[in-house]
């Protein structure tokens, strides 16, 4: 689900295996997907919970069920712009949670052993972005006056290691639905990079992170792009900071 | 396309933010009753701690250190501090087990330095007291035992309990819903490696439970 419609709409960004999970030999639990039609991209990243035996798993059904919700909305002809959009966003929070939970009981396993977080953000052509998130992580947005700023932010308890996941109760309940007008370029990561792009613990965006990164995406093509994401996240300066998965999804709305 | 305005990698800068810590007291039985091979191996097992985390950066930024050992007093040998500014005491053995009241002194230091994090706005982890002892208490335990059910009923504390040979294993299940483990025999530098490992782990993870204390190697089953 990476084909891009449009000239105006761009997007690019990966997942990339914590080097601490390459050492456990555990596996990236973190995914990441979207569509791009002429008028709309929507990004879906997810992070699967640590201790979670299958998690790995339940991040790419949450991507995967939460895209397919939007692209059906879409290709319905539904209107996905204003109070519509945050209406969409929930139905496909609840699109993933069903499929999470179809899964584990397609094989006979407990719910949260898929457990994961999950962010959506959907951008229009003229500016507006809705977002959802369950759990950690963020949706980031620049507006047409230059500004950066946090649409979602981090869901953290007390301690910076727990967070609510998908399959939490009431999780859909407690999610951040935001939606913004005048949205320029967006941003989707999940918590392996917010020590490093988010001034913490207010989670305030780091200005010099984001904003080159964005120019970058409406001055190269967006293969240049994705190969210079994949580049900053192996990057040492990095994978000193963070040994976490991590996964960095930009898009422009070029409004 | 304008090349002329086209960023660089070099012009992403990361924000600069204090290292998350995950504090962990290590509540140690320094009674009469270890003097010898045990508390030998505990001293040892210490400087192996330090040894085996300064190999890992990102551990060595975040993992903070307390000791506390029991016997003929209550004493904070070290306070918090980072893998490079850890000094593993030389604990000796002598005197009693007075067990309630070095429970609840492990308890007070760990809100004592999360208040500390919070009023310098560090984020952390859940907190851990890693708990060794080779007999049974000779003070009242009562509230010890409750502060550490409760602490850990609201994930306040993660509490992991070892007896040594001779522990009264029933006392200490009383402490924490998490079963203690038997250290088998003298396996300390198993233990003490294991811990390294998890305490490397628990910053890359994100447990609904807490790491699992493993059954092979220095534990019985």
């Amino acid at each position: 689900m990476k084909a891009t419609g449009s000239l105006d709409l761009r997007v690019a960004g990966l997942s990339t295996t914590g080097t601490s999970h390459l050492r456990l030999g555990m596996p990236c639990q973190d995914a990441c997907g979207w569509f791009a039609a002429q008028d709309m991209i929507a990004v879906a990243v997810a992070d699967g919970a640590g201790c979670a035996p299958q998690s790995q798993l339940g991040s790419a059904i949450a991507v995967r069920a939460s895209i397919a919700s939007l692209l059906c909305a879409r290709v319905a002809g539904e209107d996905l712009t204003d109070c519509n959009l945050a209406l969409h966003l929930r139905g496909a929070l609840q699109a993933a949670r069903m499929e999470v939970e179809r899964q584990a009981s397609a094989t006979s396993v407990q719910a949260n052993y898929l457990a994961c977080t999950l962010l959506i953000a959907v951008g229009v052509t003229g500016g507006t972005i809705g977002a959802a998130q369950i759990g950690d992580g963020a949706v980031i947005i620049e507006n047409k006056f230059g500004d950066i700023l946090a649409l979602t932010s981090p869901t953290t308890g007390e301690h910076l290691n727990e967070t609510t996941f998908i399959t939490s109760a009431g999780a859909i309940q407690s999610a951040q639905i935001r939606v913004q007008k005048d949205a320029t370029h967006f941003a989707v990561l999940t918590d392996g990079l917010q020590m490093i792009s988010l001034r913490m613990p207010t989670a305030v965006p780091h200005h010099q992170f984001f904003n080159p990164l964005f120019r970058l995406l409406s001055s190269v093509s967006e293969e240049k792009t994705q190969a210079a994401i994949e580049a900053l996240l192996t990057e040492k300066r990095v994978t000193d900071r963070t040994d976490d998965d991590l996964t960095l999804v930009v898009a422009s709305l070029n409004t | 396309m304008n090349t002329l305005a086209t960023p660089t990698l070099e012009e992403i800068e990361l924000a600069d933010n204090p290292d998350p810590r995950c504090a962990c007291v290590l509540l140690l039985d320094t009674s009469g009753s270890t003097a010898g091979p045990s508390i030998d191996a505990i001293n040892k097992g210490l400087n192996q701690l330090k040894a085996e985390l300064q190999e890992d950066p990102l551990a060595g930024k975040r993992v903070e250190f307390a000791v506390i050992g029991f016997g003929s007093e209550v004493t904070v040998h070290q306070e918090f501090a980072t893998v490079d500014m850890f000094s593993p005491p030389t604990l000796v053995a002598a005197g009693p087990t007075p067990m309630g009241a070095a429970v609840c002194r492990s308890l007070d230091l760990i809100e004592q330095r999360k208040l500390e994090y919070r009023n310098a706005g560090v984020s952390y982890y859940r907190p851990w007291v890693f708990f060794i002892s080779d007999g049974g208490p000779t003070d009242d335990t009562t509230l010890a035992e409750q502060r550490v059910r409760e602490a850990e009923a609201n994930k306040k504390i993660a509490f992991f309990a070892i007896g040594v040979d001779g522990a009264d294993m029933s006392q200490l299940s009383k402490f924490s819903a998490r079963p203690p483990l038997k250290l088998d025999g003298l396996r300390f530098s198993g233990l003490f490696s294991w811990l390294s490992a998890s305490l490397q782990n628990v910053a890359s993870s994100r447990p609904d439970e807490q790491v699992a204390l493993p059954a092979a190697g220095w534990a019985k089953v």
